[in-house]
């Protein structure tokens, strides 16, 4: 697990994995598609409600499964408590899970949704887009930010 | 190799012909012989300043210019390094001198306040919105030659926004201190090549007014320790330095893409429309 946020392995994309929470139907046929596109060595697990992506995440610590690096949260769950509610129990579940960046990706560009999903602690807020083909073009610039710029979180040699 | 060498025109200082080559100067100190003419490149870099028949600076790097001091004399334009490039008569009089007389005391830089060189704006290469640059990055850094590509890559492509850069992680903290809600910035960039950049990091975010502003830690290469505390102390990424400048501004590039292009800012007055 450890050697898969090494920089320099080329393993690095194909050991990836990534956290989908999505309740949508529509967006999360979007979702697949943009990930298959651009995503393509990134294993994607997909959850439709916050108590599964919960149940799913307390597996893995139990199991030893391997952890999602990075998670994409839709906030309504169908209302905003329920992404919430995902996001306080994640931070909480032990400092391993509470450190994965949560990327919120939301319909809603109400700025107190944005600005109290910050304030809870996720990593970053983007607005789906409006447009169909800027999907692909988002989903490139995510992945492009997550995975080849940004050192992620690897807190397993500290605990 | 060609291309390669122009890649990133903010690297470039400056460009001297000789005949049908050209010396590629860059801010670093290299340099580099091709075999083009200086037209070929006054061509493809287009916001550059063909101050002489043998110079193309690159605005950025500019520091001042002396007018011909006398009649048959060249003038000439200082760089930021201190290094001294000729500005003939006919040219002088073509480029600088007309810009140098539109240049108003007030577009000048308030004192103090660290911003790119004056002549970039005169030159027409940034074009400057202050009434809509709502949205601001505040960016600690204390590499004065990365902090001019930081404001040349803002500059040519995001310049919707506003840049703040800061020496000092604590330069950064006094004035957001003193600032009311609607003067926050939109995102901080940390220098983590600076002692105190974990502790403002942590100041930022166990303080209730900021802790919601996504804060960037640049962590110094090799330093995972720093690199894994940035996240413990809430950092919202944590990206390593790249040392070498090419590799520097693509990891800018991708970080600007995504913050200032795709995430979305929290900020009192978005007007991001729905």
């Amino acid at each position: 697990m450890n050697d898969s946020r090494n920089k320099k392995s080329p393993n690095r994309l194909r050991k990836a994995r990534i956290l989908v929470i999505e309740d949508s139907a529509d967006h999360l046929l979007l979702i697949k598609n943009a990930l298959q596109q651009s995503f393509t060595d990134v294993e994607a697990v997909i959850m439709t409600d916050e108590h599964t992506a919960i149940h799913y995440l307390e597996e893995c610590m139990q199991t030893g499964l391997r952890l999602p690096q990075l998670i994409l949260l839709d906030l309504y769950l169908p209302e905003r408590e329920n992404g919430w509610a995902f996001l306080t129990k994640v931070k909480n579940l032990n400092p391993e899970v509470g450190q994965i960046p949560v990327v919120v990706f939301s319909n809603s560009c109400n700025s107190e949704d944005i600005a109290e999903s910050y304030d809870r602690g996720v990593a970053s807020y983007v607005v789906k887009p409006m447009n169909f083909t800027e999907w692909t073009d988002y989903f490139q610039t995510l992945k492009e930010y997550w995975w080849e710029t940004v050192l992620l979180p690897n807190t397993h040699s500290m605990y | 190799m060609i291309q390669e060498a122009i890649q990133y025109p903010a690297l470039i200082k400056y460009l001297k012909g000789f005949s049908n080559y050209t010396w590629v100067h860059y801010g670093d100190g290299r340099k580099v012989l091709l075999a083009k003419s200086l037209v070929f490149f006054e061509k493809k870099l287009s916001g550059f300043l063909r101050v002489h028949k043998t110079a193309l600076v690159n605005p950025h790097y500019i520091a001042d210019f002396q007018a011909p001091p006398g009649h048959k004399m060249a003038g000439s334009v200082s760089l930021r390094d201190g290094e001294t490039l000729p500005v003939s008569r006919r040219r002088w009089s073509l480029i600088i001198d007309p810009l140098l007389v539109t240049m108003l005391p007030s577009s000048l830089p308030a004192h103090g306040e660290p911003v790119s060189s004056p002549f970039v704006a005169l030159a027409g290469l940034e074009k400057k919105h202050p009434s809509v640059a709502s949205r601001r990055m505040w960016m600690v850094m204390a590499d004065e030659l990365k902090s001019g590509l930081v404001q040349q890559l803002m500059g040519e492509k995001w310049s919707q926004w506003g840049l703040k850069l800061f020496d000092t992680g604590n330069g950064l903290q006094k004035v957001i201190a003193g600032i009311g809600e609607a003067d926050m910035p939109a995102v901080i960039v940390l220098d983590g090549s600076q002692p105190g950049s974990l502790l403002t990091l942590q100041t930022l975010k166990n303080n209730s007014r900021f802790r919601f502003i996504p804060t960037i830690l640049l962590s110094s290469a090799g330093n995972y320790d720093q690199a894994q505390q940035g996240y413990a102390s809430g950092a919202n990424s944590v990206i390593v330095y790249p040392t070498d400048l090419p590799r520097f501004i693509q990891v800018l590039e991708k970080m600007f893409r995504y913050w200032l292009s795709v995430a979305s800012a929290p900020q009192a007055g978005n007007v991001r429309s729905c």
